[in-house]
């Protein structure tokens, strides 16, 4: 709907919509002898800048008003205004309630004057917001130490430093939500795919999320299907992360309110790798990355494995460790599998409240926990130590690739489910359905599971073990380039 | 129309794992010579007859389900798929309750028969390659675990000839055209598939006659329990549930590949997926 | 319409669950871990002993102790007799880690062979299974771990079962009141019977057979090999075996009159074996490799001319 020409109806209209609100402020005022008035909300723009930058300097400037000329109308000052070099006016006008709305959520102040039916968006943000810092969920040694905030135009510039080309671009549009949440698609022109930039800006902008506060909130509509055990999309909260990846050609994603960014589309590999994986030999690199393979799959697969050839197939353990185990079955209630499903379902109960309560009590909490499960439990015959240790091995080991931490999860469980009912038919066929499941997914053409990089070779040059940088350096690699045709 | 773009791995991997399985649950050994000397020349004749009907095959469309008699053929495919999806988890099943005392299969068998159905042939062409690494590592173990037990000298004791020998027949050795419809110079480079299988064969032969002499009459089985590595004496169950693996794999292969013959045999107009 | 696909979809769901525990089952560990199998066959039937492992209760498990136990029994029929004994364990028996046989002293290959031929189709244990006979002095419940713990020590040198279709050497574990200990002393079993080789002549054929390390008691002192290489070559209508063996390290030297010592021993026990029906070193497998097919070389001709020599390397 259209602003009206009238500002005592827009006032009025203002008012009936926002003059409830604490933060709201409106003021009239007078600008080269025309009534105006300014609105804003108290707190996220800065009156100061607003008066030193404008109202002062429109004041100073106001001609003299010879005699029997008549004031100047809305639409005269509105061109003065707008024409002025010195005042830090947005460039498009405010012409109708929806734009006016978005700019003073924005944090700006809008100008509307009598006579004229469009309004000035001044850009006087003084928004609070947690400051660049380093993220708690990316630990590195070495490389970049900052973090994507909370304040989506402070993470762009973030962006904007770090790429230093014509080639980034980056969009932002509002979400179609009730919150009408801002998000920015970035993409480096001559490096993404336009069709699935195209793609990808179409189906943001048809989703219709309920609310809009992370990134990830988009991936059912980016990826819809009923059970999603693996998205081929990734998450990172550091600007050289998503700086890089943007010059792989991927496209990254980011909220308004949420400083964690989604880059798509994502290879299972990079799973493993971090910031500062390249900056390390490529030897030790290398050996981490087998390192995390194997808690990675250490982490699926060990309960199960253990309650399958403890139970089923006993003659793959030795039998010192195999008789150990059945002593401690035969001491508690539980079977084997029984008690290592409760185990792990009291880890990830721990862990889910170490995560959540109050800082001051996660120290004392946890020590109770240990203490509880690791001595007490044992103590009185209720779980045994074997168990205990492998599940808390399991559990401990999924932090070593902590993205991949809900898929992990799940997949522990269902390996252990089916290798406790079904034995190892019940483990094969999970284990099998782990692969499918992985193999299965895909974005946008790009296969979850593909080798990195493009084309396929006997053994890759950056996959579990990786080349010196140099040598990769020398075939710069895009998501998009073309591969051998494999499925 | 949906096609079947399976990778040469994926082919590979589920003709050998049939071939292994046979070799594994047979109780008549064929003395190595024997299948070096008749077999040889029939995998060859497979092989030299398989690239032939390959040629002609994506020449005349064969599989396309165009025409009667393309359906006809998708129908006659449709049904010897069928009877090997049927030997399979046949083999599957023998292994599982002799060796495992498990009824586990006939209850994960819909589950299977719904991922094959459902799943796309890339997801078993990128799996494929996954599979392919466990089954040469466990091959591989299964080598080295035998060490110290296969004697030359048990090759050489003839044993008495025992009639001719049969060379088991699959039907992707005549349906590779079938399998990769994008890329019909695949189909033309897979026709050695034959001869690996008989290698495979082969090779299982050979080992079990190093290990146990000739005309010992253990079952195939008694090969894998033969070996051993350090305190574990016994790694035939781990090697078994690696061909479980790549026996499953297989059977939602051959479910996948039905469910195309069966579309174009019946005419369903299934559309490809995109992803 | 939705509702009623909605209906269906649940319906499929739960005979799905229903299904998959209809066939599904879990199992526990409580089992008794069968280790070994004592047989001895008898004038009336078989007599089986069950070595098993069953541990007692302990919810730390490093407070867990697991004794091996014995259990007897006796039937007409070699499964018959492994019934009865399954009875007598506190539980399910389970043959999975049952890797040792143990048969009598006055076993002979027949009972072997009988034995081979039941665990093809009834498999309480295995046919690579390693197989020793027991000279038992003292009651066998006392001496199971003592007993086991030695098959496990010396599971290296003792054949498998499967070898039973042939000829072997099978070592000899001598019971006493407390201990059990692997007899320097071994017996060779063929289709011809039973008969004993001394203890030189057991280190020779371990050494022929390449089961490293071995001891030789010799005149001027005892010698350990820990490697050797053992050739044949046809030559002519006779063999050279050339035996080209490292002593173990902080050992004495090898003399060459130990190295003559050797030789002699050699010949006398690849002699020994061949009179007894084994080709210990498959000298009629040699012979048509290099002379292909034709006539072959087995025990039943005589005892071929051998020319044993025997070097050390110092190094």
């Amino acid at each position: 709907m259209q602003l009206s020409e009238h500002l005592e109806t827009n006032l009025t209209a203002l008012n009936a919509r926002l003059g409830s609100s604490a933060d709201f402020y409106a003021k009239r005022i007078e600008l080269y002898r025309c009534r105006g008035a300014i609105f804003l909300f108290d707190g996220m723009a800065s009156l100061e800048s607003l008066w030193e930058l404008l109202l002062d300097a429109a004041s100073r400037q106001t001609p003299p008003l010879l005699s029997g000329q008549a004031a100047p109308g809305g639409e005269r000052v509105y061109q003065l205004l707008w024409e002025h070099s010195a005042l830090p006016a947005e460039s498009a006008p405010v012409e109708d309630w929806e734009s006016l709305m978005q700019r003073l959520t924005a944090g700006m102040a809008v100008l509307l004057l009598d006579g004229c039916a469009k309004g000035i968006a001044f850009s006087v943000q003084s928004l609070k917001y947690r400051s660049v810092e380093e993220p708690s969920g990316e630990g590195n040694i070495r490389g970049s130490r900052e973090g994507f905030c909370d304040l989506l135009r402070v993470n762009l510039s973030l962006l904007r430093r770090l790429i230093r080309t014509e080639a980034l671009v980056m969009e932002v549009r509002q979400g179609d939500c009730e919150m009408k949440t801002e998000y920015a698609v970035c993409y480096c022109k001559g490096k993404a795919s336009p069709a699935a930039v195209e793609r990808v800006k179409e189906t943001l902008r048809r989703a219709r999320p309920q609310m809009l506060l992370d990134s990830s909130y988009f991936v059912p509509w980016l990826f819809p299907c009923r059970v999603r055990t693996a998205s081929p999309v990734g998450y990172t909260e550091r600007p050289a992360v998503a700086a890089a990846k943007l010059c792989e050609g991927k496209i990254l994603i980011l909220v308004n309110g949420s400083p964690s960014a989604m880059i798509l589309p994502t290879l299972f590999c990079e799973n493993f790798e971090c910031l500062d994986d390249y900056a390390q030999p490529a030897f030790f690199a290398s050996f981490l990355r087998v390192l995390k393979y194997g808690a990675f799959y250490l982490s699926i697969f060990l309960p199960g494995v253990f309650v399958c050839l403890a139970v089923y197939l006993p003659e793959l353990m030795p039998p010192q460790l195999l008789f150990k185990i059945e002593a401690a079955e035969r001491a508690t209630p539980l079977p084997l599998f029984a008690e290592m499903v409760v185990v792990i379902l009291l880890l990830e109960v721990i862990r889910e409240a170490g995560l959540r309560m109050p800082q001051t009590l996660g120290h004392s909490v946890s020590l109770v926990a240990a203490i509880i499960i690791g001595d007490a439990a044992i103590a009185t015959g209720l779980m045994s130590t074997p168990v205990i240790l492998i599940a808390a091995v399991a559990s401990i080991a999924v932090f070593v690739v902590p993205s991949l931490y809900e898929a992990a999860t799940i997949f522990r469980l269902l390996v252990l489910l089916a290798a406790g009912i079904a034995g190892p038919v019940g483990f094969v066929t999970a284990a099998l359905a782990v692969l499918l499941a992985l193999t299965r997914v895909s974005a946008l053409g790009v296969p979850y599971c593909a080798p990195l990089p493009f084309p396929k070779t006997g053994i890759s040059q950056d996959g579990v073990t990786r080349r010196t940088y140099r040598t990769l350096s020398a075939r710069p690699f895009t998501i998009w380039q073309k591969r051998r045709k494999a499925p | 129309m949906r096609k079947l773009n399976f990778s040469g791995a994926a082919v590979s991997l589920s003709v050998l794992t049939t071939v292994m399985g046979q070799c594994i649950l047979s109780g008549e050994a064929v003395s190595a010579r024997t299948l070096l000397l008749q077999g040889l020349p029939m995998a060859l004749a497979l092989a030299v007859i398989s690239r032939l009907l390959a040629l002609a095959e994506v020449e005349q469309g064969t599989f396309s389900g165009n025409t009667f008699c393309s359906k006809l053929f998708c129908l006659l495919a449709t049904l010897w798929f069928g009877a090997e999806l049927v030997e399979t988890l046949g083999q599957i099943q023998t292994l599982c309750w002799e060796q495992f005392s498990s009824m586990a299969l006939v209850g994960i068998l819909p589950l299977l028969l719904w991922a094959g159905w459902t799943l796309e042939p890339g997801v078993f062409s990128r799996s494929a390659g996954i599979l392919w690494w466990a089954v040469v590592l466990a091959a591989a173990i299964c080598f080295f675990s035998l060490s110290g037990q296969l004697h030359w000298e048990n090759l050489f004791p003839e044993p008495e000839m025992t009639g001719p020998m049969q060379l088991p027949i699959y039907a992707e050795f005549f349906a590779l055209p079938l399998f990769f419809e994008t890329d019909g110079q695949k189909s033309q480079r897979h026709w050695v598939l034959p001869f690996a299988a008989f290698l495979v064969q082969a090779l299982f032969a050979f080992g079990r006659e190093a290990v146990f002499g000739p005309a010992h009459g253990l079952q195939g089985l008694e090969l894998l329990r033969a070996g051993s590595i350090g305190g574990i004496a016994r790694f035939d169950a781990a090697f078994l549930l690696v061909w479980l693996a790549a026996a499953l794999f297989r059977c939602g292969m051959l479910v996948c590949t039905l469910r195309v013959l069966l579309c174009r045999a019946f005419g369903c107009g299934e559309q490809e997926v995109p992803e | 319409m939705k509702h009623a696909s909605r209906t269906a979809r649940w319906m499929a769901g739960c005979l799905l669950a229903l299904w998959c525990v209809a066939f599904l089952r879990a199992e526990t560990t409580e089992k008794s871990m069968v280790r070994a199998l004592f047989l001895r066959q008898g004038g009336q039937g078989w007599t089986v002993s069950l070595l098993y492992q069953f541990p007692e209760a302990a919810a730390d498990a490093s407070d867990a102790e697991a004794e091996i136990r014995a259990c007897t029994a006796e039937g007409e029929t070699l499964e018959r007799a492994i019934q009865t004994a399954e009875q007598a364990l506190p539980k399910t028996a389970n043959y999975r880690l049952c890797e040792y046989l143990l048969f009598d002293e006055a076993a002979s290959q027949t009972e072997l062979l009988e034995v081979q031929e039941f665990l093809q189709t009834n498999p309480v244990s295995r046919l690579s299974a390693r197989a020793f006979l027991v000279e038992q002095t003292a009651p066998l419940q006392q001496q199971a771990e003592p007993l086991l713990q030695c098959a496990e020590d010396h599971a290296a040198g003792a054949p498998h079962l499967y070898e039973a279709a042939g000829e072997m050497i099978l070592p000899v574990v001598g019971l006493e009141e407390e201990t059990a200990a692997l007899s320097k002393e071994s017996r060779l079993l063929t289709a011809q019977g039973s008969a004993p080789l001394s203890s030189e002549e057991t280190a020779m054929a371990q050494l022929l057979q390449e089961k490293l390390p071995v001891s030789f008691e010799l005149e001027e002192s005892t010698i350990t090999l820990r490697r050797c290489v053992v050739s044949v070559e046809a030559e002519g209508t006779g063999f050279a075996v050339a035996l080209t063996g490292q002593r173990k390290a902080g050992t004495p030297p090898v003399s060459e009159v130990q190295c003559r010592q050797l030789e002699a021993l050699c010949t006398q026990t690849l002699a020994r074996c061949w009179e007894n029906g084994l080709d210990l070193l498959h000298l009629g497998a040699v012979r048509a490799l290099k002379q292909g097919s034709g006539e072959k070389l087995t025990t039943k001709n005589a005892y071929p001319a051998v020319r044993v020599s025997v070097e050390m390397l110092e190094f």
